[in-house]
């Protein structure tokens, strides 16, 4: 390597702050007497200018939807339900079914009233109080019931508690 | 606190399960994730397409994240591999752009006309010309120590290197770019 390889060499690390304290100080006083090192300093130092003007651009708009949708992932913001949600379907069917037994229990054979039925209640729009009290549970936490209970209907009745 | 340290810190709560630091840290990083791609593929798709899985690196990577080395570094470090293993693909298709028509020039032309912004211009346009013809690694090299701010030894860690073949490369970019400039200047 040239001696003017050299130099540019320590130039160059100077600029980016990775000489020794005692080297740069030594290189600068070095500069400063000779317009030649001081002008090929401003030379390396109007590249590493013009290469810092160079604007950020713009990501495209759904790059970080790409993202998630790469990663397998939910956006933020979007979180998973709740885990008693995920029990919804369930809910519905107990809830029919609950309704139906309720319908039959208030209706005697003679009993030539109009039969009183509620409006089917909406689960997709119902809020979380709603649901509880359609399926009259005393705390949300006891939609885990529903889980259990669907459990009960998917296994053999023989093996079920209390019937063994 | 500063902002690399805040960086970190956001990576350990997402780490931790706070999704809404990984958009933070998407939002801060990517301009400039996207604009070093650029500068190696030469290519604006292929850029935006590196840069989408930059980030999914990043998000599977969030239950190994230690907050060893900068996260900038270790961002770079990822972006950097990906660059690398995508010029060296045997069929990998042409840039879209030239290097004198790249994106950040085509922004800068639509600001008014005026003798030093024209000059500066010229040099920011030689400049990007003389870069897109250094070899990959120099052309990493300056741009992650020059532009990013990288230290030698954090570059060293993104190119896989020593940090004296780091102060060798920037050099040999830094040169070549300022004597590119200067002989067309004096041309």
């Amino acid at each position: 390597m040239s001696e003017r390889q050299l130099l540019d060499e320590e130039l160059s690390a100077l600029l980016d702050g990775e000489l020794d304290p005692g080297p740069a100080v030594e290189l600068r006083a070095r500069v400063a007497r000779s317009p030649e090192l001081a002008a090929r300093l401003d030379a390396l130092r109007r590249v590493d200018a013009a290469l810092r003007a160079a604007p950020e651009p713009a990501a495209p708009a759904d790059l970080l939807g790409r993202v998630y949708a790469a990663a397998g992932a939910q956006p933020a913001g979007r979180a998973a339900p709740p885990r008693w949600r995920r029990w919804l379907p369930l809910a519905g069917g107990a809830l029919a079914a609950a309704a139906a037994g309720l319908a039959l229990w208030l209706a005697p054979g003679e009993d030539t009233r109009a039969p009183v039925t509620a409006a089917p209640l909406d689960l997709s729009s119902a809020s979380d109080e709603e649901i509880a009290v359609g399926l009259e549970l005393e705390t949300l936490e006891d939609l885990d019931v529903i889980e259990y209970l669907d459990l009960l209907e998917r296994i053999d009745p023989a093996e079920q508690p209390g019937r063994g | 606190m500063r902002a690399e340290d805040d960086d970190a810190q956001l990576m350990l709560a997402f780490r931790d399960g706070d999704a809404a630091a990984f958009d933070t840290l998407f939002r801060r990083w990517v301009g400039r994730v996207l604009r070093y791609l650029e500068r190696m593929l030469r290519d604006r798709a292929a850029a935006e397409e590196l840069a989408q899985e930059v980030f999914v690196r990043v998000f599977r990577a969030r239950q190994g994240y230690r907050a060893e080395a900068r996260f900038s570094t270790w961002l770079y470090t990822i972006a950097t591999h990906l660059a690398l293993n995508e010029l060296r693909r045997p069929h990998r298709r042409r840039p879209h752009e030239s290097a004198e028509e790249g994106p950040a020039l085509r922004l800068a032309s639509a600001e008014p006309p005026a003798d030093e912004v024209a000059h500066s211009r010229r040099v920011a346009r030689r400049v990007e010309r003389a870069l897109a013809a250094l070899p990959e690694r120099q052309r990493s090299a300056l741009w992650l120590a020059a532009v990013e701010g990288l230290s030698y030894a954090e570059v060293a860690q993104a190119l896989g290197t020593t940090e004296k073949s780091v102060k060798a490369l920037v050099h040999r970019a830094r040169s070549a770019l300022a004597d590119r400039v200067s002989g067309e200047e004096e041309a």
